[in-house]
């Protein structure tokens, strides 16, 4: 294995005090108490569960990488590349070319059954126009479709974890109308995977799954979507800190305003916070110091499967409709009031046309009184 | 042609009011889901503490849900099993009722020919009210769907509370999309509802006033005109 390691770039040591305080960072991700850290810390160093990693990147822009590397007092990636064992990263990892794929393939043998695979990126699964063309051909690497790379990889490993919405649920590339026809990694391969989504993941929620697996030996219980319960049970909207503006009415209608400056709440502004689950307004961003609705921007529901599709137009509340005549993009409102409308108008149309005609029997009543009955 | 007409009972008192438990809900909700959909009336900026406008307002659109959940399911126990008179079937679209409310249409558009005069809820009328039941309940599910989107920690009775709307309500999540979805389609039905009961309450008047048979009267004090003797 050694020769594997000396591979990996980043394998810094790292001081007692910043590795314990990851260990507690982490018992509050998972929701454990203060009485788990030494066993969080003891999972972590214990070296011969030592899970190795492969990082398999498909269609995507490293932002889950980046994040995963440059988060959190001081380093968590010197100290995960250190304590986990990131055996193949793309990115990161010294080898290119053959002996990337060498190094790769001597992984997968060595760990059978073993290893998680991370992965970053959608998989495209349509077919390029041309001769050539292959199933899932927009994207190859070493003469291999992503497709093919990620079926390989997946098929001996002991879990697969999803980072990012790319992987999760294929993120940007797969909005509508998709033309390289991308979905996630668990759609592509029809398997189950533990999804970390958010654009990019929250790199606490990551190691805190590996974690959840290094202590239970299990993954941690999951939603529907395939993200653990423990960092996506809770709605932005409700543990967020514009909250108590939301319920007071106090809201931002234009972007830089006096309201804006107070912090007031951004449902106006299209925040989709109300339709979102994950736990950034909790765990937050670069070192725990901020997150998107923190620094005045409104939810965009990154952590939600097909957001591009689901949440847009991401500065406005609801997203519009497609009329099926027309094509033109409307709003639910304007539908609606043209529905609405309509029924006023045959009204009115009813109403003169009825009240203007005679009934072909007129009818005349007597009154129940006067016929003494 | 010459008739004589008669007050008959068609409603009970329960039914009426059920019937304005049910109106008078439904405009608080539309006009609550409105201001939910869009909070056009802001408070200033004091402290959030002082006032609590958007609170209150969803508070009224649950107090109303709740009150029009519950006179919806009451009136349609009484539907089934009232002592009085049992209506479900004059609300199916059965091919007979389809047919008579067809004629119906045919007759509020040109006035030709004779209406069947009924006592209870005339096919007509009553397939109207099979479809504003039916957009009432989709209210009822998307709402409760938001509603439970946002109970997180389910255990002891909230939980059990959370798991039954859960499970009553999951799956208009699957059918509309997740909850962006789930809301545009709360949002678009308030239309429904509207425009719904728009043409339910001109017909209604119309009837009143064209048919002569005091149908509003019907559900305000129980009681219709219905034609006893017919002479030329
Ligand atoms: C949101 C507004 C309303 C809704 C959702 C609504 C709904 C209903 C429903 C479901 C029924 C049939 C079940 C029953 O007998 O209880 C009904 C009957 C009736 N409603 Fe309404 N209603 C609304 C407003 C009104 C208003 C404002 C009027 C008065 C102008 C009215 C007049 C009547 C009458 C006369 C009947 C009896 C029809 C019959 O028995 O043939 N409704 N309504
Ligand atoms: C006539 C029936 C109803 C109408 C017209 C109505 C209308 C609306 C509208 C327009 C919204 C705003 C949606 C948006 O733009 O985001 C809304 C929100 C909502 N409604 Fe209703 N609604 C009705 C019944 C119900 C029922 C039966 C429930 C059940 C609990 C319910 C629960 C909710 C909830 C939870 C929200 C979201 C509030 C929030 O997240 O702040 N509604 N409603
Ligand atoms: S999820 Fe976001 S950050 Fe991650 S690869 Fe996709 S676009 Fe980039
Ligand atoms: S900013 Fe967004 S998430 Fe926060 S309270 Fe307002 S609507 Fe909800």
């Amino acid at each position: 294995m050694s020769d594997v390691k000396d591979q990996v770039k980043f394998l810094t040591t790292i001081d007692r005090r910043e590795f314990m305080g990851l260990c507690a960072q982490i018992s509050v991700v998972l929701g454990l108490g203060n009485s788990m850290v030494p066993k969080i810390a003891e999972a972590l160093e214990g070296a011969a569960r030592k899970p190795s990693i492969i990082w398999l990147h498909f269609q995507e822009c490293t932002g889950d990488s980046e994040a995963f590397l440059r988060t959190t007092s001081p380093s968590v990636a010197e100290l995960v590349l250190d304590i986990l064992s990131i055996d193949y990263h793309e990115t990161i990892m010294a080898a290119s070319g053959d002996q990337a794929e060498q190094l790769l393939s001597k992984t997968m043998k060595e760990n059978k059954g073993k290893y998680l695979v991370i992965c970053e990126g959608a998989i495209p699964l349509a077919t390029p126009p041309g001769p050539a063309g292959l199933r899932g051909g927009y994207l190859t690497i070493g003469n291999k479709t992503g497709l093919q790379i990620a079926q390989e990889v997946c098929a001996d490993a002991a879990a697969v974890i999803c980072v990012g919405n790319c992987s999760s649920y294929g993120g940007v590339q797969a909005q509508r109308p998709n033309p390289t026809g991308a979905v996630g990694v668990g759609e592509a391969l029809g398997i189950k995977t533990v999804n970390i989504p958010a654009c990019p993941h929250n790199p606490v929620n990551s190691i805190a799954t590996v974690v959840n697996y290094l202590l239970l030996g299990s993954l941690p219980p999951t939603d529907r979507f395939g993200r653990p319960l423990f960092a996506y049970e809770g709605r932005i909207h409700d543990q967020c800190t514009r909250r108590s503006h939301f319920d007071a009415g106090q809201f931002v209608t234009e972007w830089g305003s006096e309201e804006a400056k107070k912090g007031f709440c951004l449902y106006k502004m299209g925040c989709k916070g109300p339709q979102t689950y994950n736990n950034c307004n909790k765990a937050r961003y670069n070192d725990h110091t901020g997150w998107p609705i923190g620094a005045g921007h409104g939810c965009v529901g990154c952590s939600e499967p097909k957001f591009w599709d689901t949440m847009s137009p991401f500065y406005k509340r609801l997203e519009g409709v497609e009329v099926p005549f027309g094509g033109v993009e409307s709003t639910a409102d304007k539908v609606g009031l043209a529905l609405t409308g309509a029924a006023a108008a045959g009204a009115a149309v009813h109403a003169v046309y009825t009240f203007n005609k005679k009934k072909e029997h007129e009818e005349r009543i007597i009154d129940r009184e006067k016929e003494g009955k | 042609m010459v008739i004589l007409l008669e007050m008959v009972k068609v409603k009970t008192a329960g039914v009426r009011v059920l019937h304005w438990v049910i109106f008078l809900s439904t405009v608080s909700l539309v006009l609550t889901g409105l201001y939910i959909a869009d909070p056009f009336w802001l408070s200033g900026s004091g402290e959030a503490y002082q006032t609590f406008v958007m609170a209150k307002i969803r508070l009224i659109h649950f107090l109303s849900a709740i009150a029009l959940d519950v006179a919806f399911l009451m009136r349609l126990y009484i539907a089934f099993f009232s002592i009085f008179h049992t209506d479900w079937r004059e609300v199916l679209p059965s091919p007979g009722n389809v047919e008579e409310a067809w004629q119906s249409f045919h007759f509020y558009w040109t006035l030709e020919g004779e209406q069947r005069e009924r006592r209870w809820i005339d096919p007509f009328d009553g397939i109207t009210f099979h479809l504003l039941h039916l957009v009432l309940l989709l209210q009822l599910f998307t709402g409760f769907a938001l509603y439970v989107s946002g109970i997180e920690m389910v255990a002891g009775v909230w939980g059990l509370w959370a798991k039954t709307l859960h499970v009553a309500t999951d799956w208009t999540l699957v059918v509309f999309g997740g909850l962006p979805g789930v809301r545009l389609m709360h949002h678009f039905t308030l239309w429904l509802v509207v425009s719904g009961a728009f043409l339910h309450i001109y017909l209604q008047i119309w009837k009143t006033i064209k048919l002569q048979r005091a149908d509003i009267s019907a559900i305000i004090n129980g009681y219709k005109l219905m034609a006893v003797k017919r002479g030329k």
